[in-house]
């Protein structure tokens, strides 16, 4: 044992005192850690609702948490649902922002993507995301076209990414189906 | 340990930033370059938390020299670079939450860069506090700076900014590849290539004049 | 039968789609110093494979079932992640070793200096954190047991596609003996842009699974 010891003494302690200094520094930061990743989820939500500044968390059992969005005056403005499916080159999470009655689309972030760079990545960009903003949530599923769109539940394709695209709306038109009727239901409390 | 052999806490400085450079000399920790250099903010935020690392291992280990028993050294350098490395995260986490996350799994990939590590055995556990400092300083700064370099090539030539902001006029045509695996093999080859094409020089030029200097023809016509 | 698919997705995945050392660049410092030889990088990567589903398995287990917080001991011991995950695979290397040497002498001799060399080979390691940072595919609290399974696949699918990688890259090498290689460009120069080839080779998979 003492020989043990002897050759060890310089690791155990050491382990200790690593041991301490790191479950020191985990304290200290863990109020912030914590409170970064509910802002970076917020900020993605408050992104696709318009006028909301407060964000509370839902809990609908099986079918996953969303977002309840409220403005300053504690007013019900619109939902946050997190939605997430492949893309072309990976996993795409989004945020869609819906009305408070679930029938209109307000809009939607894309929160991580690993796309093609310079192609599929512009989903992101402002001016394709824009074309989310006012369409309905109820009746036909959105639609990638290549050419001009020309109803209502049309959304046009990036140029030379219509896979990335097109994986966007999946993902936007599976969550719907999935979550919609209940929260319709839900925005009556 | 014979230290008249070693450089001193100067020498180590400046020796880390070209001539002993950890990627392009040394050809070390190739792993991150290639990851985090697809645009220059990750490249410093790794170079930063490089430094951190390193300063904090070289430290730890040059002051426990004496007591390193030969078989469990490996294991004690391992332990103190995994602790600084989980306080470096930690902090990034904190206070730089979207740098930690584009960074992914590449920060607590520091524990195994062969970088440290090495620095660990070949300085640390041989000279003192001072020159063990300034060596990490100089390895660190030898790090950001091919980083830095092949961090800008990629961003600029992939994305027409630098750092975020525009620099080459946006009809310029992307070469989107410069931010995919592709296009980081290929800068760091042609980078590496050309610090190689340098030396080769260097050493034909010091060749040829070794042979003027003595009076003799140069032994060979390489010409670089 | 639905699992059976998912296995075999992500197994593809691991191993092609997002291979480890043309997407992740992981575990090319080891290899760019080691050789140029065919069979030694079968070696390695045999090697490596063994390494990470050990690893991979004991990580998984360590990290959901006591470190984090979710776990059933739900103590937040989730700081000593790292320090853990290199630990377990130093010792997994060396248990690997021990038994390889006591059990399989020509197995020990195959694989020679690989096995102390590869504790710092960034793929192993960088499996290990990939399954932690996936944790909606991985962790227990997310799908429970099944995780490890999924775990060990992941692993070794990965392990397989690092050496189906360096297995490419060392038989391009060895007919490269009988090339005339500029200069400036023999040794690490030439590896990386033919590494570079054979990553815009595997871009071709993109897409195909998670």
């Amino acid at each position: 044992m003492s020989n043990f010891v002897k050759e060890s003494w310089l690791m155990i302690l050491v382990s200790v005192l690593s041991g301490l200094a790191v479950a020191g520094v985990y304290r200290a930061e863990k109020p912030r850690i914590d409170r970064n990743a509910m802002e970076y989820l917020n900020r993605a939500v408050l992104a696709v609702v318009p006028g909301g500044t407060t964000v509370e968390p839902v809990d609908l059992g099986d079918l996953g948490k969303v977002y309840r969005v409220r403005d300053a005056s504690g007013r019900f403005v619109g939902w946050g649902v997190p939605a997430q499916g492949p893309g072309f080159q990976g996993m795409i999470r989004l945020v869609i922002g819906l009305d408070p009655t679930a029938k209109t689309i307000t809009g939607i972030t894309v929160v991580e993507q690993s796309e093609t760079p310079g192609l599929g990545s512009n989903i992101t960009r402002d001016e394709w995301r824009s074309q989310f903003a006012g369409k309905a949530a109820v009746g036909e599923p959105l639609e990638v076209v290549k050419g001009a769109p020309s109803k209502p539940y049309h959304i046009h394709a990036i140029t030379a990414a219509t896979i990335s695209s097109k994986a966007v709306v999946s993902i936007a038109n599976k969550e719907l189906a999935r979550i919609r009727e209940r929260l319709a239901k839900e925005a009556g409390l | 340990m014979n230290d008249m052999n070693l450089p001193g806490a100067g020498g180590r400085f400046i020796r880390g930033i070209l001539d002993d450079n950890p990627i392009f000399r040394q050809m070390l920790g190739m792993c991150p370059t290639l990851a985090v250099t697809a645009g220059v903010d990750t490249a410093l935020a790794m170079s930063g938390a490089v430094l951190f690392v390193l300063v904090g291992s070289n430290l730890a280990v040059s002051l426990l020299r004496k007591q390193l028993v030969p078989h469990l050294r490996i294991l004690i350098y391992t332990l103190l670079i995994a602790v600084f490395v989980t306080i470096a995260d930690i902090l990034l986490k904190a206070h730089l939450p979207d740098l930690s996350r584009a960074l992914g799994p590449y920060v607590p990939l520091i524990i195994v860069n062969c970088i440290i590590i090495g620095r660990a055995e070949v300085v640390a556990a041989r000279q003192g506090l001072w020159p063990s400092f300034t060596d990490a300083v100089g390895q660190s700064l030898g790090f950001a700076l091919a980083l830095l370099v092949l961090a800008s090539v990629r961003e600029i030539l992939g994305a027409g900014k630098w750092l975020g902001i525009q620099v080459l006029p946006s009809a310029f045509p992307t070469w989107g590849i410069m931010l995919l695996p592709p296009g980081a093999f290929i800068s760091l080859g042609i980078l590496v290539s050309i610090v190689v094409w340098f030396d080769l020089r260097q050493a034909a030029r010091a060749r040829q004049a070794r042979h003027a200097a003595v009076g003799a023809e140069p032994a060979s016509q390489e010409v670089p | 039968m639905d699992t059976l698919v998912e296995l075999l997705m992500l197994a593809v995945a691991a191993a092609v789609v997002n291979n480890f050392v043309f997407t992740y660049f992981l575990g090319i410092c080891s290899y760019l110093g080691v050789s140029k030889r065919v069979d030694m990088a079968v070696g390695m990567g045999m090697a490596v494979t063994f390494v990470m589903a050990i690893a991979g398995m004991l990580t998984w287990a360590l990290n959901n079932l006591v470190l984090l917080p979710s776990s059933p001991l739900g103590l937040d011991l989730s700081f000593v992640r790292y320090i853990v995950f290199i630990f377990v695979i130093a010792g997994a290397v060396q248990l690997v070793e021990m038994y390889i040497r006591k059990f399989h002498p020509p197995l020990y001799k195959a694989f020679g200096i690989f096995l102390p060399l590869i504790t710092t080979n960034c793929a192993i390691l960088g499996a290990c954190l990939l399954v932690d940072l996936q944790s909606d595919r991985f962790s227990w609290a997310a799908v429970g047991m099944m995780g490890m399974t999924k775990a060990v696949v992941y692993n070794v699918a990965a392990g397989l596609g690092y050496t189906i990688a360096i297995v490419l890259m060392a038989t391009i090498r060895e007919e490269l003996e009988f090339a005339d290689v500029p200069k400036p460009l023999q040794g690490a120069g030439i590896t990386l842009l033919i590494a570079a080839i054979l990553a815009m080779a595997f871009q071709g998979f993109a897409g195909m699974a998670g």
